[in-house]
């Protein structure tokens, strides 16, 4: 190698080896005549060393100068005119064969380096009648486009209709209304170290209620339960716990609240409610004094 | 093919490679039947150097405008001249042709590209070369002349056989360093000599 090679780079990243391997290949990676393993290793170097991608551009530049050497032939001849016009035109004709593609060209030029005829791959461009194609597309697509346009406008009117019917005729329900009219009852936990806690807001008469519940097993299955004044117990709904054992949902019983004996959270492998997670006594129905053990605190 | 005007045949006429390749990205063929004359024979010589049999090369032609037909919304005048591009797409796809028949090609007329070249008759001068340029042909040849025998051969199994250096060092039956030392030294000369040809490298 050349004193002039072994001349330190200013500026990229030179490496002392890697530069010396793609001044000694340059010739040969212009010509094309590396293995492939080789074209990687200089492309991966001249990538971030402009010295080197500089002595690979100059041997390129001599390289694209050889195919003038050649003597000329006579001119081709005008069938092979005329037959690729005939493929042009029928290209044209049926654009649906071209391949629009969006993926960059690589420009073989004596400015850049180039890799061996094996591994050039040209995707092909977008042809001019793939454009026209493309274009010809969107106009047929206009106007069902339009019409769908049209039909997703009135639905979406008459939508707003509806809601703003529905609004009308319910009344969204005040926070603080919903507070004052609701009996908040405690719900607490049979195990005396647990931290396990909730709430059930309802009113007696109705047959809806929210639930709340704190520091209940993550990892468990849990249900709520009711149980009649008669003894009988149904599950009726099971419960939707985080991650933090924290749950808030809205349960739906058969009857009003008023009518059970005890509403329950219990684990599902303990259904029968001998040892609920959180409990809740109902007051007695129709009682003026309501028990004592579960009071509604608001 | 849709033919225009006269006025468009002498506006195309009239236009330089970038302005056509434009034209031909837009769907003109007309501009591509004026690339195609200006340089049909360069590409079929070239391709038929390295083909060695004219019907594959006239194949290879009509893909090469084909692909310039495709692709023509690629070319970038910042990044080279047409010519080159266009030969670059020759070599490219006729090298591609050459490892796909997995056979050596047939020469031409004679093992010696220079000797190939003696033979040129220019009975009048070409479109070819009014684009090439009238002299850089004879530049080129007089510089690969005076190239050793040994270099110019490698550099040739290379370039025009598509041929690694191993396989070159394969087929001669010389030792890989003698070959990767000849193609330098032998690119190396080709870089002195040219300038002093005439041909600007830069």
């Amino acid at each position: 190698m050349s004193d002039e090679r072994r001349t330190s780079p200013t500026g990229g990243t030179g490496n002392s080896d890697e530069c010396a391997f793609v001044q000694e290949n340059a010739a040969a990676f212009a010509l094309q005549a590396l293995e492939p393993d080789e074209i990687d290793r200089i492309l991966r170097h001249a990538a971030s060393h402009p010295v080197c991608q500089h002595y690979l551009d100059r041997e390129c530049a001599i390289v694209d100068l050889l195919p003038f050497s050649m003597p000329l032939l006579d001119p081709p001849d005008l069938a092979v005119r005329l037959n690729l016009f005939d493929r042009v035109d029928a290209e044209r004709r049926t654009p649906v064969q071209a391949t629009v593609s969006t993926e960059p060209v690589r420009f073989f030029a004596p400015q850049m380096h180039r890799l061996p005829a094996s591994t050039q791959t040209i995707p092909p461009a977008p042809s001019p009648s793939a454009l026209r194609w493309v274009q010809n597309l969107g106009s047929v697509l206009l106007a069902p486009l339009c019409i769908a346009l049209l039909v997703v406008s009135v639905w979406a009117y008459n939508l707003n209709d509806e809601v703003e019917s529905l609004r009308n005729s319910n009344p969204p329900i005040d926070a603080q209304t919903l507070m004052t009219s609701m009996d908040v009852y405690a719900m607490t936990s049979s195990c005396t170290n647990c931290t396990t806690h909730g709430q059930i807001g309802s009113l007696p008469d109705q047959s809806s209620a929210i639930l709340l519940a704190w520091d209940l097993d993550p990892a468990e299955d849990h249900e709520v339960w009711c149980e009649e004044r008669d003894g009988n117990k149904w599950m009726v709904s099971s419960l939707d716990v985080n991650a933090n054992g924290a749950a808030m949902q809205a349960i739906k019983f058969p009857k009003p609240i008023e009518g059970y004996r005890r509403i329950y959270v219990a684990g599902s492998d303990n259904k029968e409610g001998e040892a609920p997670e959180l409990l809740v006594a109902m007051p007695e129905q129709h009682d003026d004094n309501p028990p004592t053990e579960s009071t509604p605190s608001a | 093919m849709t033919t225009g005007s006269a006025n468009d045949l002498v506006s195309f006429a009239e236009m330089t490679d970038p302005e056509l390749v434009e034209q031909v990205a837009l769907g003109k063929p007309e501009a591509l039947a004026e690339l195609y004359d200006r340089y049909s024979r360069v590409v079929l010589s070239f391709a038929f150097r390295i083909l060695g049999d004219r019907p594959g090369a006239e194949e290879l032609l009509q893909e090469v405008f084909l692909r310039t037909w495709r692709q023509a919304g690629s070319f970038s005048q910042a990044r080279g001249t047409f010519i080159t591009w266009l030969l670059s797409i020759t070599h490219n796809m006729a090298i591609d042709e050459i490892r796909k028949r997995n056979r050596r090609p047939q020469r031409a007329n004679s093992d010696d590209p220079v000797l190939l070249l003696a033979n040129v008759r220019d009975t009048d001068t070409p479109v070819e070369d009014r684009a090439v340029g009238t002299t850089l042909r004879d530049e080129i040849t007089a510089a690969l002349r005076e190239l050793p025998p040994a270099q110019r051969n490698v550099i040739e199994m290379a370039y025009f056989q598509g041929l690694t250096q191993r396989e070159i060092a394969d087929t001669t039956g010389e030792p890989l360093g003698t070959i990767k030392t000849r193609i330098r030294l032998g690119m190396k000369k080709l870089r002195e000599l040219l300038p002093d040809h005439g041909v600007d490298l830069a």
